[in-house]
């Protein structure tokens, strides 16, 4: 066993040892701090260029938001535009018929004019040719009458079309009389295609409403029905019905076309959704339609759809106004052709 | 039979050391002969006097061990300029062999190969475990342990530190029997009815901004994002040198990530950075830092890791290799790494480890071994008394 001054003496070298280490060591952790210092000072650093680079991107993102909304926007006004241009064309084309017959009608009656006042020039006119001329006048001026009246009414319905496009603001007016105008003028659409098409309804529902939105709302399903429900060779038919709800409008959009799967139909009123982009759509239509409804109209829109078996959009709507008493039903089917 | 004693002496001078040492172990000994043993030691001892010493008393002893950066023991606990001595006693049912490869700087694989073929022809058990204290300076570490996976049988773990100098990155020394070496890869091989279980955690966490590695070599970094490496250092660390506590995160492609640690060399010239092990050139990498709540922390969760492994019995023995830059860390709490080891493997156990220049282990047993740095590694050992029962059947 060691002394105890053996034991002393180890005491003393173990302690000089520990204190000279101990030297070391705190000289080692100093430096070990300056360098933990070093790593903090150059990560704030970091974190702050970090963050001003963050700050950048999102004032970035901000600024492409923004255009992103006025892209969206100018998209939103040129969808409605074309579809003011859908009314404008098929209005159009409806009075070039009347005008046609009041061009023909005029030239017959012209030429029957002439023949007659050649006779009587000659003081040779037969009483029965003169009355006969006459009466062909008389008949001719009837047609011209009564196809420039239509041709009227025609102009109407666009002038009040084209301001209810344009000008938004209320007005109390008749449902089923507006939804025909607004079938009637884009009756060129269906070009010749096996489509019918039919409104049904109460005849003296009046509503105090923005009757631009209706028409924007029907184009639009119309024009959706034509271009994806069927294809330009299928026969089928479109069905608006419109009835009283409570104090609301309920309106029903039927077509018996392709009808829209599952999985889509959650998406067809999100803007830029549509499925026929390569083909000139824009995927606006039924988000605009949804906007107008929902936003502008304060009124809800539900779809029901499966693949095969057509589609079936039911808009409710409010400002209906109190019936009438001479309630009456109108049907009015007309044909695509 | 399978019993351990450890001893563990402060005393700087190295032949009151030495005996110090062996008296402890003859007193826990009462008369058996130790097989093999560990003797880990600081840098300044004269370690040519410390291996006679211990071979003097115990010739026929399989003996490794190696030079240290601090060392723990059941008997001290954690202490510096110090030494400690695990001896294992063994019937045949634990059979213990040491061999020893040369020249680990030149071949590293060839010199791992030749320790293991050295060690294996006293053994005629299956191989249970591979305890290794290499080189640390100038070696690719990672050869060494492909030239072990080479020569060991397919599973067999691997566990062991690096050689240390006592953060002076000059010498370190590697012991086998009365030999003492540099650049050698000292093995310890166990075979028979032994049960062993181990856990590694770091508890260092990446921070900055990422780079990549765009030029390097083995273990030397050349180019980190097209400039030098050295400069990618300074700009974190400011005029200091790079250093082991301040590692490398090298992203795998899971975005997992291992830590390799600068091992002090670098090149002002070239601004070349040394690491202990290798930097893939094509790898994401960022800088890593931890604190001592951190690293406490990932010390138990690696003892916890190894009890959990090890089972209900209480181990025979713990051994802990735990990473230099802890200790740098750690400071004046570095004894807390252990008494957070001996609380929760048992006050009684046997248990001994250094401070290393990086860390040795598998993942989990059974998988293939890696090198580590900043780690903490508990391995437990002992009897396995289910292939003890298997045999009497």
């Amino acid at each position: 066993m060691p002394s105890e001054s053996e034991n002393l003496e180890k005491q003393l070298r173990t302690l000089r040892k520990q204190l000279e280490r101990s030297e070391a060591d705190r000289a080692e952790l100093e430096i070990t701090k300056e360098k933990g210092d070093a790593l903090l000072h150059k990560v704030i650093i970091e974190l702050r260029d970090s963050k001003k680079n963050l700050e950048l991107k999102s004032a970035e993102l901000e600024q492409t938001l923004q255009e992103l909304h006025s892209t969206q926007d100018e998209l939103i006004q040129a969808e409605k535009m074309s579809a003011l241009g859908l009314l404008v064309a098929g209005v159009a084309h409806e009075i070039n018929t009347p005008i046609g017959v009041c061009v023909t009608a005029a030239s017959h009656m012209q030429s029957t004019a002439k023949t007659l006042l050649d006779t009587v020039r000659q003081n040779q006119p037969a009483h029965s040719t003169a009355e006969k001329s006459a009466l062909h006048i008389q008949d001719g001026a009837n047609i011209v009458l009564r196809n420039l009246s239509r041709a009227a009414d025609l102009i109407q319905d666009f002038k009040r079309l084209a301001v209810d496009s344009s000008i938004q603001s209320n007005r109390v007016f008749n449902i089923g009389e507006y939804l025909h105008s607004v079938t009637g003028s884009v009756h060129s659409l269906f070009n010749k295609r096996a489509i019918t098409l039919s409104v049904n309804g109460p005849s003296d529902l009046l509503i105090d409403s923005d009757p631009g939105s209706f028409a924007q709302i029907i184009t639009s399903f119309i024009t959706n029905s034509l271009a994806h429900a069927f294809t330009p060779d299928d026969a089928g038919n479109i069905r608006i019905d419109f009835e009283t709800q409570g104090d609301c409008l309920c309106l029903r959009y039927h077509d018996d076309g392709a009808g829209i799967s599952t999985e889509n139909i959650k998406q067809i009123y999100e803007p830029f959704f549509t499925t026929r982009r390569g083909q000139g759509r824009s995927g606006l239509g039924l988000n605009i339609v949804f906007n107008i409804v929902v936003n502008k109209l304060k009124g809800s829109i539900h779809c029901d759809s499966e693949l095969g078996e057509g589609c079936c959009f039911t808009v409710v709507l409010p400002g209906l106004q109190p019936p009438t008493n001479n309630s009456e039903a109108i049907k009015n089917v007309s044909a695509g052709n | 039979m399978f019993n351990v004693v450890v001893s563990h002496s402060n005393d700087p001078d190295t032949t009151s050391a030495a005996e110090d040492i062996l008296r402890q172990c003859k007193e826990q000994l009462v008369g058996q002969t130790p097989t093999a043993g560990l003797l880990f030691a600081a840098i300044d001892f004269d370690h040519q006097s410390l291996l006679n010493r211990v071979m003097d008393a115990w010739p026929n002893l399989q003996l490794i061990g190696c030079t240290t950066d601090g060392e723990v023991s059941s008997v001290l606990a954690f202490q510096q300029d110090s030494v400690t001595l695990m001896l294992f006693c063994a019937d045949d049912s634990v059979q213990i062999s040491a061999g020893i490869g040369l020249d680990a700087a030149g071949d590293a694989i060839a010199s791992a190969k030749s320790a293991v073929a050295q060690a294996t022809p006293a053994l005629n058990q299956p191989l249970r475990l591979c305890i290794t204290v290499p080189e640390s300076l100038a070696v690719n570490s990672k050869a060494i342990l492909d030239g072990l996976a080479e020569a060991l049988p397919e599973g067999t773990p691997v566990v062991g530190g690096l050689a240390a100098d006592r953060w002076q990155f000059n010498t370190t020394y590697q012991f086998h029997g009365r030999s003492l070496y540099s650049n050698a890869v000292p093995v310890l091989l166990f075979a028979g009815n032994l049960r062993c279980a181990h856990g590694v955690a770091s508890g260092w966490q990446p921070i900055g901004n990422p780079g990549t590695v765009t030029r390097s070599e083995s273990n030397t970094v050349y180019e980190i994002d097209g400039k030098p490496a050295l400069s990618y250092y300074r700009e974190y660390l400011g005029e200091h040198e790079p250093s082991s506590n301040y590692p490398l995160a090298v992203f795998t492609e899971d975005e997992q990530f291992y830590l390799r640690a600068p091992s002090g060399e670098f090149d002002i010239g070239t601004g070349s950075v040394n690491f202990f092990g290798e930097v893939p050139q094509g790898a994401k990498i960022q800088m890593s830092q931890s604190n001592r709540d951190n690293i406490l922390a990932a010390s138990r969760e690696s003892m916890l890791q190894a009890i959990d492994a090890y089972g209900p019995d209480e181990p025979t023995a713990a051994l802990y290799f735990s990473c230099a830059s802890r200790r740098q860390l750690l400071g004046t709490r570095t004894h807390e790494e252990f008494e957070q080891a001996r609380d929760n493997i048992g006050i009684d156990v046997p248990s001994c480890g250094f401070y290393t220049n990086g860390e040795i282990s598998p993942m989990e047993l059974g998988a293939a071994t890696h090198f580590h740095n900043e780690t903490f590694i508990s391995l437990l050992l002992g009897p396995d008394n289910k292939a003890d029962e298997q045999a009497k059947h």
